[in-house]
C-alpha cells in the first residue's frame, strides 16, 4: 500500500478519500517502475521490474540486455537485534518498497520504456539497502536523451534522486546507466505535465520524506525541541525591507539557529580578523531573509596577499539532531555541516549563515588589508567590509603535544572493495581526510590490526600490508608517533572462553591462563614485525572502555600484565580518578580519559614520577551527544589544553555514520562529526573548525613561551624586559582561564574573549620579536 | 561571563516555600537505599532527611548490579509543580561516610520537568565529606521549571567501592525568592575587549522582580571617576543583557569599571579591560 495512504488510513475520517485516490492511481499511466525481484515489495501504483525484463519489440518496458544485472534486496521494517549491546535497536535505515531493493549492473545498460509521444519529466532513484555492499563505491552516469548526470554513492543506505526532461517521439524512452564501477537503480517515474502535480505530491514528496527523513509511523514518534531563546527582532531599516533581508555579524563560535534573531549591535557588520602566515582564520556572516529569497550567492574579494581562491565560503546547514548519541524520538535543528554551495534558496524568517575561512599564504607579508564580502540574491545586494591584519609571526608546533583522533580508516574498506574504482575511491578518501586532518592540526590517528587467534602451531596471521599502508599514508602526511594500536584481544578471549566478553566487558569471565600467554605472544609477534619494518612505537590498546565491576577490573589486570610482558607500553581508556581503576594503575602507561581529570598538578607529578602519560578524548565536543559546543571545542583544544597538563587530545571520532550520513535520526545512533562529499572530499562541521581555532590558540601560546625562553637567553636587556612583560601577560591569560574538566558551554569565555586573549599573546610575540631584532 | 552558579546569601529579605514539609518518610520513594527523618544533624529547623546508602556492587536490579541508589519525592499535582514564581531551588546537604573523601561526583540531582525524558540533571560535585554544603540553584538554569513533577537524588555506584556507606543529610529543601528587586550580579559579557568596540554588552542578574514587571537599572562605564557611557534599562527577573555605547570617541586602552545599581540600592561593580585593537 502507498505509505501516504497507509498513514492516512490509520487516522479516522480518511477512508473515503483514500479509496478515491486509489482509484486515481489505478487508472494512471503505468510509467512508474519499482526495481527489484519477483518477491520484493512494490510501491503502490508502480510496475515491478526485474533483471528478467528484457526489452523486446512488443514489450512495454525492459532492459536492453540482461548481461551483468542482479537484484539486491534487504528490507528493514522492524528493529534489529544488537548482540553486543544485548538489545533490539532501530535498523540502519527504514526501507520502503522502493528502497528495499535495487537492480545493480556491472556494464552499460539501458532501461527502455514505451510512452506516448510528448514532453516528459523523469525521476530516477539510485542506491541500495544491501549491507553486503558496504565496500562498494557506486560511480556511474545516468543519461536521458542528451542529458547526463553523474552519481557517486559510498556503500549502502544512501540514495540519490535525479530529475531529467525528455522528449519522446516514436522511439522508446531510454534511461542509460554507464558504470565506472557499478550502478544501482531503485525506481524510475516518467510523467507528462498533466500528471505533474499528482506525481509530486502523491509520489515524490511522501517517498522523499520516508527515505530522507523517516517513514510516517516512525516520524510520528519524534518530537521537535525548541531552539534556544532569542531576543526580539530589531526593526529592519527601510533599506533592509526594500532588499528583503537583514545582514548581521555574530561570532562564528556562537551558534546561529534557524530562528535566532540579530542583536541591534550586530546589524550591518564589519568583519575583522587577524592571523599569521600559514594560518586559517574564520569569520561568519548571517542573512535573515524578510521574504523568500532565490539565487543567494556569496563572494569574497581578495584580501591583500590572500587571493579570493584561498577564501572558502560555505553554507551552515541546519540538521535534525538527537540530543544524545542513542536517544530516540527527540530532535532539534542545529547548525552543523559546512557545505559548499553555488547558490541557495532561503526561506523568509530562517537564517542563512555563511562560514568564511581564509587561508593566509605562508609567504604573505604583514599588513592590514581590506576587502569585501558580497551577498547577492533575487531581491538585492549587500556589501560587508572585511579587514584582515596579517601578523609577522611564524607559529610553531609543540613537539611534546599530540593532536590525534580516532578514525575509521577507509583502507579497511579498500581492502574489501570489489573493483579498482572502489579501491581508488577509498584510497582517495583516506588521502583527502589525512590532508584535512593536517590542515586542522591533527597528525595522529588510532589504528588497529586484525588477526585470528594463534593456530595450532602458535602462529598468528596478521594483515601486515594493510597496517603498513595505513602507516605509510600517515608518514606521507607527516603524522607523529606513538600510534595507538587496537589489538584483537576479544578474538583470543573468544577462542579460550567460547564467547565474546560483551560491550565494555559487561559479560566477562575469568579466562584460563593460556589466554594471557596467547595475548603476550600476540603482542610479541606485533612488536617483532614493528621493529623489523622500522615502524613507530605502538601503544597497545587491548580493550576499549572497560567497566568498573570487579570482574572487568580483574580481567583488565590480566590483559595488561600479559601485554606488558612483551615489553611494550599500554593505552587504556578509563577515568584515572575512579577508585575502581586503581588496581590497573601499575599496568597503564597511557591513561586516556574524557575529561581533563585529574587536575594539572596531579598529572604533572605522576608523569614526572612514573613516566605515565595522560591523554584526553573529549567526546563532549565531538558531536556524539551535541553538535553545538563550538566554543567549548576551541577552549578544549587551545587554552584549556594548555592549562590541563595533558599531553594529547584524541577525540572519538573523525567521522561516525550510521545509515544515511546526512540523516541523524536513522539508525541506532546519531551520525556526527565530519561528513563527506560524494567523491570522498571531507565536509567539515563547525566543531571541527573550533578544533582548528583552539589548535592555533595553542600554537600562539607555545610560540610565545619559546620566544620568552629565547629572549631570556639572549643577553639583550630589551629582550629580557620584553620577556618579563610577556610572562606577566601570559600569567594574566592563564589566570583568566576558568578551569573545568569538560569545556562545553557553561562558564566559558565569550566568543570575542577568545580573540582578545589570543591577541594579547600575539602582541607579546611581536614585542619580543622586535626586541630580539627579528 | 561568569555569574556565580551558587549565589552568596544576601542581606535582602527572602521568601521561602518548603518543598517537603511532612516528616512522613512515605513522601519519599527509595531504591537500593533508605530514608528517615532525623534530628541528629540539621542546619535549619529541627529535622533533616537522612538518606542512607550502602553501596552494593552485587545486588540491586538484576540487569544492573552496579546501579543507581536513589531517593525521589513526587510532587502532587497542583501549584507546587509550578516554580515559575520562584527564583532558586535551595537545600543544605551534609555527607558522612567512613571513606577518606567523596568521589568526584558524589551524587546527582534530577528534576522531572515534567518527566524522565525531559529531566534536568546536575551532578552535585560541590558536596564534601563532613561539611554542610548549601546549594542555591537559579531556576533560570532549569528548563521547564513551570512543571516539576519529581525531585530525585541519586548516586552512581560505579563511583564508589563495593561496601561503601554514605549518609546524606538533606535539610531545608525549599524554593526561594527575593522579596524586593535585587541586583545579584553584573559583568561585562567579555571581560577583555578591543578598545575600538563601539558597544559593550553587559549582563545583569536580577531577582525579586515579579513576573511581567521590571526594575530600573542604571549602568555606567567608568574609569578613574570619569563616566564614558551610561544607560538605563527596564530589566526583568533573571539574566538581562544591556549594551553600553561609549559614543564615537575612541576609548583608551586600560582597566575600566562597570557600575550598576537599582535606584535606592547600593551599586555593584565589575571589571573590564580594554586592549589596543589589532586594526587601529
Amino acid at each position: 500500500m502507498c505509505p501516504t495512504l497507509w498513514s492516512r488510513l490509520r487516522r479516522p475520517g480518511y477512508v473515503t478519500g483514500c479509496v478515491l485516490l486509489l482509484a486515481v492511481v489505478a487508472t494512471a499511466a503505468p510509467l512508474r517502475f519499482d526495481f527489484g525481484t519477483n518477491d520484493s515489495q512494490v510501491w503502490t501504483g508502480f510496475t515491478r521490474a526485474t533483471p528478467a525484463n528484457v526489452w523486446a519489440s512488443d514489450a512495454a518496458f525492459g532492459w536492453r540486455s540482461a548481461a551483468g544485472l542482479s537484484a539486491k534486496v534487504r528490507a528493514y521494517t522492524a528493529p534489529v537485534h544488537d548482540a553486543r549491546r544485548g538489545s533490539d535497536q532501530p535498523p540502519p535505515m527504514w526501507t520502503n518498497p522502493i528502497t528495499e531493493d535495487a537492480i545493480v549492473g556491472t556494464a552499460e545498460n539501458a532501461f527502455l520504456l514505451r510512452a506516448p509521444p510528448g514532453e516528459y519529466q523523469l525521476y530516477v532513484v539510485c542506491g541500495t539497502s544491501d549491507p553486503s555492499m558496504r565496500s562498494q563505491f557506486f560511480d556511474f552516469t545516468v543519461q536521458v536523451g542528451g542529458e547526463q548526470q553523474r552519481v557517486q554513492i559510498d556503500g549502502p543506505y544512501q540514495f540519490r534522486t535525479l530529475r531529467f526532461r525528455a522528449k519522446v517521439g516514436n522511439e522508446p524512452l531510454a534511461v542509460t546507466f554507464s558504470p565506472r564501477s557499478k550502478w544501482a537503480v531503485n525506481a524510475i517515474v516518467a510523467w507528462t505535465g498533466a500528471d505533474a502535480k499528482e506525481v509530486e505530491t502523491g509520489i515524490i514528496t511522501p517517498f522523499e520524506e520516508w527515505t530522507f527523513r523517516l517513514p510516517p509511523v516512525e516520524w510520528a514518534k519524534w518530537q521537535l525541541e525548541a531552539e534556544p531563546p532569542t531576543g526580539p527582532t530589531p526593526t529592519p531599516s527601510a533599506a533592509d525591507q526594500k532588499r528583503g533581508f537583514v545582514v548581521y555579524g555574530r561570532h562564528y563560535l556562537e551558534c546561529v539557529y534557524p530562528h535566532s534573531r540579530p542583536r541591534e549591535e550586530e546589524l550591518n557588520p564589519e568583519l575583522k580578523l587577524f592571523a599569521s602566515p600559514g594560518e586559517h582564520a574564520t569569520t561568519a556572516v548571517t542573512v535573515l531573509p524578510l521574504v523568500d529569497i532565490a539565487g543567494a550567492k556569496v563572494a569574497v574579494s581578495a584580501l591583500g596577499p590572500v587571493p579570493a581562491k584561498e577564501i572558502d565560503v560555505r553554507h551552515v546547514r541546519f540538521m535534525r539532531a538527537r540530543p544524545n548519541y542513542t536517544t530516540l524520538y527527540r530532535y532539534r535543528w542545529v547548525p552543523d555541516v559546512l557545505e559548499r554551495f553555488e547558490q541557495l534558496e532561503l526561506k523568509a524568517g530562517e537564517n542563512g549563515r555563511f562560514w568564511i575561512t581564509i587561508r593566509v599564504p605562508d609567504d604573505a607579508p604583514a599588513g592590514n588589508y581590506r576587502g569585501t564580502v558580497t551577498f547577492t540574491c533575487s531581491t538585492g545586494t549587500a556589501s560587508i567590509p572585511v579587514q584582515l591584519r596579517i601578523l609577522p609571526i611564524r607559529l610553531r608546533d609543540d613537539p611534546e603535544k599530540i593532536f590525534g583522533i580516532y578514525y575509521r580508516h577507509p583502507y579497511d574498506q579498500m581492502g574489501a572493495a570489489p573493483d579498482e574504482v572502489s579501491k581508488e575511491y577509498f584510497r582517495r578518501k583516506a588521502d583527502r581526510e589525512h590532508a584535512d586532518m593536517v590542515a586542522h592540526g591533527t597528525r595522529n590517528v588510532v589504528l588497529s590490526v586484525s588477526a585470528r587467534p594463534a593456530d595450532a602451531t602458535g602462529k598468528f596471521s596478521f594483515n601486515w600490508e594493510l597496517l603498513a599502508a595505513k602507516l605509510e599514508l600517515g608518514k606521507k602526511h607527516g603524522f607523529v608517533a606513538p600510534v595507538v594500536l587496537g589489538v584483537p584481544t576479544e578474538s583470543i578471549y573468544e577462542k579460550h572462553v567460547g564467547e565474546r566478553p560483551g560491550s565494555h566487558l559487561r559479560g566477562v569471565k575469568p579466562p584460563p591462563p593460556a589466554f594471557a600467554a596467547e595475548v603476550t605472544a600476540m603482542v610479541r609477534a606485533i612488536e617483532a614485525e614493528r621493529v623489523r619494518r622500522g615502524w613507530p612505537e605502538f601503544l597497545y590498546y587491548p580493550i576499549d572502555e572497560p567497566g568498573t565491576d570487579a570482574a572487568s577490573i580483574s580481567f583488565m589486570v590480566t590483559v595488561l600484565k600479559a601485554c606488558k610482558a612483551a615489553g611494550i607500553r599500554t593505552y587504556v581508556t578509563a577515568d584515572p580518578t575512579r577508585e575502581q581503576f586503581q588496581p590497573l594503575r601499575p599496568h597503564i602507561d597511557v591513561w586516556s580519559t574524557q575529561p581533563f581529570a585529574p587536575e594539572r598538578e596531579v598529572v604533572l607529578a605522576d608523569s614526572k614520577a612514573r613516566g605515565v602519560e595522560y591523554w584526553c578524548y573529549p567526546n563532549h565536543v565531538n558531536g556524539e551527544n551535541d553538535h553545538t559546543p563550538v566554543a567549548g571545542a576551541r577552549m578544549t583544544y587551545g587554552f584549556g589544553f594548555w592549562r590541563s597538563g595533558f599531553r594529547t587530545l584524541i577525540p572519538w571520532i573523525y567521522q561516525s555514520s550510521t545509515g544515511n550520513p546526512f540523516n541523524y535520526l536513522d539508525g541506532a545512533s546519531m551520525d556526527f562529526f565530519n561528513r563527506s562529499e560524494p567523491d570522498g572530499t571531507p565536509v567539515p562541521v563547525a566543531m571541527w573548525e573550533g578544533y582548528r581555532a583552539g589548535y592555533n590558540d595553542y600554537r600562539y601560546v607555545y610560540t610565545l613561551e619559546q620566544l620568552i625562553a629565547e629572549a631570556k637567553r639572549s643577553g639583550k636587556p630589551a629582550a629580557q624586559e620584553a620577556a618579563k612583560a610577556a610572562e606577566q601577560e601570559l600569567r594574566n591569560v592563564w589566570n583568566a582561564i576558568r578551569v573545568q574538566p569538560k569545556y562545553k558551554y557553561d562558564d566559558l569565555w565569550s566568543p570575542e574573549e577568545f580573540d582578545v586573549y589570543r591577541w594579547l599573546v600575539a602582541r607579546q610575540i611581536l614585542a619580543i620579536q622586535s626586541a630580539l631584532g627579528r | 561571563m561568569a555569574l556565580p552558579a551558587v549565589l552568596p546569601a544576601g542581606e535582602a529579605a527572602m521568601e521561602k516555600l518548603p518543598l517537603v514539609d511532612s516528616r512522613d518518610p512515605k513522601v519519599w520513594s527509595t531504591a537500593e537505599s533508605t530514608v528517615q527523618p532525623t534530628p541528629a544533624r540539621t542546619k535549619i529547623g529541627d529535622t533533616s532527611w537522612l538518606w542512607h546508602v550502602q553501596v552494593d556492587h552485587l545486588a540491586g536490579e538484576p540487569k544492573y548490579p552496579i546501579g543507581w541508589p536513589r531517593l525521589a519525592h513526587s510532587i502532587p499535582a497542583g501549584p507546587r509543580r509550578d516554580w515559575s514564581d520562584w527564583e532558586f531551588l535551595h537545600l543544605w546537604i551534609y555527607v558522612d561516610t567512613p571513606r577518606d573523601a567523596l568521589p568526584r561526583e558524589p551524587a546527582g540531582l534530577g528534576l522531572h520537568t515534567p518527566d524522565r525524558a525531559g529531566a534536568f540533571n546536575r551532578p552535585l560535585t560541590e558536596l564534601r565529606k563532613g561539611e554542610w554544603v548549601e546549594l542555591k540553584l537559579p531556576l533560570t538554569q532549569i528548563p521547564r521549571h513551570h512543571d516539576v513533577r519529581q525531585i530525585q537524588f541519586h548516586i552512581a555506584e560505579s563511583n564508589y567501592r563495593h561496601g561503601d556507606i554514605v549518609d546524606f543529610y538533606i535539610n531545608d529543601l525549599a524554593l526561594l525568592r527575593y522579596a524586593t528587586p535585587t541586583l545579584l550580579g553584573v559583568a561585562a559579557e567579555s571581560a577583555v575587549m578591543f578598545a575600538d568596540a563601539r558597544q559593550i554588552p553587559i549582563m545583569l542578574q536580577l531577582a525579586g522582580v515579579k513576573p511581567a514587571q521590571h526594575a530600573v537599572v542604571e549602568c555606567e562605564l567608568r574609569r578613574v571617576g570619569k563616566v564614558f557611557a551610561r544607560t538605563g534599562a527596564h530589566a526583568p527577573r533573571g539574566n538581562f543583557r544591556v549594551v553600553l555605547a561609549p559614543g564615537s570617541a575612541a576609548l583608551a586602552p586600560g582597566d575600566y569599571e562597570i557600575k550598576a545599581r537599582i535606584a535606592g540600592a547600593p551599586a555593584i561593580t565589575a571589571k573590564l579591560r580594554l586592549v589596543e585593537s589589532p586594526w587601529k
